[in-house]
C-alpha cells in the first residue's frame, strides 16, 4: 500500500504506527507522529494499523526560536 | 524569578536554540547565559539526514525547560497541529503560540492567535503567545487566560532593538496578571536591558547571540545586561531634565 510521510509518497508493507517506525530506523523517543491531521499517543502506536492512503507527520525538536 | 503559570524560572532570559554554527556553541551559549527556559521548533524528521547527534543531545534536560513553538505557522489549524505535536514528542504543556500574518515582517496575526490561544488553553497547554507591540490585543490574550504575553520590539531576527518604547510601555501598564517577555528583534545587550528598564519581566531571544560574531561572549553580555535592566527598573530612573544640572558644587571652585 502507499502512505504519505512527511509530504512524499511511499511504499508500506502494512502494520502499526510503531512498525513503521521501525522499518524507518526513527528512534520513537521524542518523535510525534500524527495520523491524517490527528496525534497518535505513544500508548496508540502498537494498536493503530495503518491504511492504503493515510498520511503521516514524524516530527521532532529542531533548532528554533 | 520569572514565572509562567505552575513553572519558575530563575532567569529572566529565554533563548532560541536556531542559527547557531554548531550545537557545541549553543550548548557553551546556553550555558553562560545562565537561562533556563530554551526555545524549540518541531520539524519534520528529515529521512535523508544522515545519522547523528541531533539538537537534544546538547540540551541537558535536567537544566532546561523547553519551550516548543509554532514557528511557521500561518493558521489555527497548523498552528493548533504543531503544538500538539510538540506536547506528544515534547512531554510539555508549554507552549510558544505563533501565528504568523505576513511572511515579509513575520507580524502575527491577532486574530488567528486569540482564536488558536483560546484552544489551547481549553486543551490544558500553558500558553506564551507572541504577538504585536499592541495594547489591546495583548490585553484580550491575558484576558483570555494566556500564561504570558510576548510582544515583539522589532521583527523577529531583525535585530533593529526597541523600535518603540513608548508603546511597549503601554503594553506593559495594560499586562498586570501575567508576565509579559519582550520576544524578538533585540539584537545587542543594551536593547535587552532596555527592555528590562521597560518593565518587562523577561526577554527572549535568539539571533542576537546565534549570529553575534562571539555568540558565547554576547550570551554573557546578554545575561548582565537583563539583571542591569531588572534592577534599574527596580529602583527607579532619575527624572528627565531639560538643562543641565551640576554634579559638583558651584561654590568654592578654586580661584573663583
Amino acid at each position: 500500500m502507499k502512505i504519505k510521510v512527511n509530504g512524499s509518497f511511499q511504499e508500506f508493507a502494512g502494520g502499526t504506527v510503531n512498525e513503521l517506525l521501525r522499518e524507518m530506523n526513527i528512534s520513537p523517543d521524542f518523535v510525534a507522529v500524527a495520523l491524517n491531521r490527528k496525534i497518535v499517543h505513544r500508548h496508540e502506536r502498537d494498536s493503530i494499523d495503518l491504511e492504503d492512503g493515510d498520511v503521516l507527520e514524524l516530527v521532532k525538536a529542531a533548532p528554533g526560536g | 524569578m520569572l514565572e509562567v503559570g505552575p513553572f519558575k524560572f530563575k532567569s529572566k532570559l529565554v533563548l532560541g536554540t536556531g542559527k547557531y554554527e554548531s550545537f557545541e556553541i549553543m550548548k557553551e551559549a546556553l550555558e553562560i547565559s545562565g537561562t533556563d527556559l530554551v526555545t524549540v521548533a518541531i520539524r519534520r524528521i528529515d529521512m535523508n539526514a544522515p545519522k547523528g547527534k541531533g539538537l537534544l543531545d546538547f540540551l541537558d534536560l535536567k537544566k532546561y525547560k523547553l519551550l516548543p513553538n509554532t514557528a511557521g505557522c500561518f493558521n489555527v489549524e497548523d498552528a493548533m497541529l504543531t503544538a500538539r505535536l510538540a506536547r506528544e514528542a515534547l512531554n510539555t504543556n508549554l507552549i510558544k503560540l505563533e501565528v504568523i500574518g505576513d511572511k515579509f515582517s513575520l507580524w502575527p496575526d491577532m486574530e488567528q492567535t486569540l482564536e488558536a490561544a483560546k484552544m489551547l488553553i481549553e486543551e490544558g497547554f500553558i500558553v506564551m503567545p507572541y504577538c504585536g507591540p499592541d495594547p489591546v490585543g495583548a490585553k484580550k490574550l491575558q484576558e483570555i487566560g494566556c500564561h504570558a504575553v510576548m510582544p515583539l520590539a522589532s521583527p523577529i531576527g531583525s535585530g533593529l532593538g526597541i523600535q518603540d518604547r513608548e508603546t511597549l510601555s503601554i503594553v506593559r501598564k495594560a499586562i498586570t496578571k501575567v508576565p509579559m517577555i519582550v520576544d524578538a528583534g533585540v539584537g545587542t545587550a543594551s536593547d535587552a536591558a532596555v527592555a528590562m528598564e521597560l518593565g518587562a519581566d523577561g526577554v527572549l531571544m535568539n539571533t542576537a547571540i546565534a549570529e553575534a560574531k562571539n555568540p558565547i561572549g554576547m550570551a554573557e553580555a546578554m545575561k548582565y545586561s537583563v539583571m542591569a535592566g531588572e534592577i534599574a527598573f527596580r529602583s527607579g530612573r532619575m527624572p528627565k531634565k531639560f538643562s543641565a544640572d551640576p554634579s559638583s558644587p558651584t561654590e568654592g571652585v578654586p580661584g573663583s
